[in-house]
């Protein structure tokens, strides 16, 4: 057998390379290594009430002006439980404490601001996909669904919804609203409606409950002003007035409570097993979805305009009458969204991913006009303002629910598809349903408020404490189709009902006569632009509505 | 027509809502939701539509 002698020599010079390198290394690693802890007296224990001996600058430092901001928010500052004694712990901990509610009430108040702000881009929107005869009426309608929202919510929307929804320590607790009423069956519990807080009375005159309901307020009203839309141009201002209070006070907060007040629908995960509950951050479902569902039961029972479908049953276009003001308020809603979404972590400390929420928003509103772009481009040949504008806020909408629990990829896709599925939505509206939605709020909030109710069951990413079919969870999936259907079949139905009721008390359609007049002088009394000469309307909606006008004088005379 | 329409709305909803205690099987569950939701859309833009089809204005 032949030996490899020659390799021996640079053998031993290995070993003897890593010994020489090698020794010192562990030795330096034994060193570092940690020993065991000495063992040190405790610190003698601290009493909480015993004076710190902090003080701040003085009186004649602070008088002196303080141009670079290290004299002022000081030690002076922290609020003394006892002023005439020194700064205590117990008054640095209640100070962290103040704090923080303090961040979260700003930034829950700002942010229901922004929302607030978005009546106006709704307003604008709607006002300019409407035709110019009917722009005071329009306007009026976005204008008092505020008011009417309002006073319905603070008389009993509000405890309906958030009545039971105590302990959300974001807000420092909300503990008045502390009763749900709940019925027992099928074996589990299912909370149907709050019982506290109607006028705001009693113990829920307190802080907390008070910057809920600004910021619940606000978007409950962003619901009511989705359907002024889909009705626009034909309904009765008297029975929009009383739909909206019933809408505001009842049906929107009912959906509201099971999902967002501690209902049955966010209990399906304890109750069912269902991931975390019907999960819904910022209301796709809840806001969009009520409003996009409530809308198309209008639509149905108002019927189509004059002039927009012709008798063979094809459609007419109705092109609004500024383009201008229809585009400024998608801007204005998407930049209101930025409170819309953000603000639902209903507070800023404690709550570091608002940063990603923002981000979420943008990218989905972005991609979801880029959709509704690129659909319209190719199948007609010219990029379309309205739905691009369209596009924008169905990639908005849908990322809605899904903010707080998805990343900027599935932020993208499900903008995108959002873009491509108003597009598709709003075609088969007008066309195959033949239901007419001057503004696309049907497939706007409706179609998309559904998708995104569906995208967090399949883009949800887990880190949020929500994880979507895509990321190994379909459970989850299963408790947001509960959702849609709860929104299909309960909201609808609760909405079709509640309008055919004053469909037949006091009807929701304005006469024929004055809706080919413009509802401006019949209904409000005063022309949106009384300088202007509104020339005749030469389309074909303009030749039908006049072929209607005609049919009607005859039908007069005959009778 | 329309009572029919909402009624049948209301029993998609159900559905899958009363399935929940039949069933722990999330397959079903999903397949029960997906019935049920089919069933409303059915009942409004099938049933609900075409009954208010029937009066409207264009066809006057």
């Amino acid at each position: 057998m032949k030996r490899c002698t020659w390799l021996k020599p640079y053998l031993w010079a290995a070993i003897v390379a890593l010994l020489v390198c090698g020794l010192p290394a562990w030795a330096q690693g034994q060193a570092a290594a940690p020993s065991a802890p000495a063992a040190t007296p405790a610190p003698p224990p601290l009493a909480v009430d015993a004076p710190l001996n902090v003080s701040g600058p003085s009186t004649d430092d602070q008088a002196a002006g303080d141009p670079s901001g290290t004299k002022t928010g000081t030690a002076n500052d922290v609020v003394h439980a006892d002023p005439t004694k020194p700064l205590t712990l117990v008054d640095l901990v209640n100070q962290a404490g103040q704090n923080r509610i303090a961040i979260n009430f700003v930034w829950t108040l700002v942010t229901g601001f922004l929302v607030m702000f978005m009546q106006a881009g709704f307003a604008i929107v709607e006002t300019g996909l409407c035709r110019a005869k009917n722009g005071n009426h329009t306007m009026m309608m976005n204008f008092m669904v505020y008011g009417f929202g309002l006073f319905a919510y603070w008389v009993c929307g509000y405890a309906i919804q958030m009545g039971g929804a105590a302990g959300t320590a974001m807000l420092g607790g909300i503990n008045p609203l502390n009763h749900e009423f709940t019925i027992h069956l099928l074996g589990h519990d299912w909370g149907l409606w709050g019982t506290k807080g109607f006028f705001l009375s009693g113990a829920t005159y307190d802080v907390g409950v008070m910057v809920l309901f600004l910021f619940q307020m606000v978007f409950m009203d962003t619901a009511l002003t989705i359907v002024t839309g889909a009705a626009a141009e034909r309904w009765k201002y008297v029975a929009f007035c009383v739909s909206s209070i019933f809408l505001g006070a009842i049906t929107y907060p009912m959906f509201a409570n099971w999902a967002w007040g501690g209902g049955w629908l966010s209990k399906l995960g304890a109750n069912y097993g269902l991931g975390a509950g019907y999960a819904d951050f910022a209301g796709s479902g809840v806001v969009h979805a009520v409003g996009g569902i409530t809308a198309l039961a209008l639509s149905l029972i108002v019927g189509p305009r004059i002039g927009k479908y012709n008798r063979d049953g094809s459609s007419n276009a109705m092109p609004g009458h500024d383009m201008v003001i229809v585009l400024t308020g998608c801007f204005i809603l998407a930049f209101g969204w930025f409170g819309f979404n953000p603000g639902s972590t209903l507070g800023a400390s404690g709550a570091l991913r608002i940063g990603t929420i923002a981000v979420d928003t943008m990218l989905a509103g972005c991609t979801g006009s880029f959709g509704a772009l690129l659909y319209m481009w190719i199948k007609y040949g010219k990029p379309d303002a309205s739905m691009a504008g369209n596009g924008l806020l169905a990639g908005l909408v849908a990322i809605t629910a899904p903010s707080g629990y998805v990343n900027t990829l599935g932020a993208v896709i499900i903008g995108f598809v959002a873009g491509l599925l108003v597009c598709v939505s709003v075609e088969f509206v007008d066309r195959v349903l033949r239901v007419d939605d001057p503004v696309g709020a049907i497939s706007v909030h409706g179609t998309n408020g559904l998708w995104g109710v569906i995208s967090v069951g399949l883009f949800a990413d887990g880190t949020n404490g929500v994880k979507g079919l895509f990321y190994g969870d379909p459970t989850q999936l299963v408790a947001q189709l509960i959702g849609v259907a709860t929104l299909l079949g309960f909201v609808f139905s609760l909405s079709y009902t509640a309008n055919m009721v004053i469909h037949f008390i006091i009807g929701q359609r304005s006469a024929a006569a004055d809706e080919l007049e413009g509802l401006d002088i019949p209904e409000m009394g005063a022309l949106c632009y009384p300088e202007f000469v509104l020339k005749p309307d030469t389309t074909h909606a303009g030749a039908a509505a006049s072929d209607f006008k005609a049919g009607l004088q005859v039908a007069r005379e005959t009778a | 027509m329309k009572l029919v329409g909402v009624l049948l709305a209301v029993f998609g909803w159900l559905l899958p809502v009363v399935a929940l205690n039949m069933t722990s099987s999330t397959g079903m569950r999903m397949f029960l939701c997906i019935l049920g939701i089919g069933i409303t859309l059915v009942a409004i833009l099938g049933v609900l539509n075409k009954a208010h089809q029937k009066e409207a204005v264009w066809k006057q």
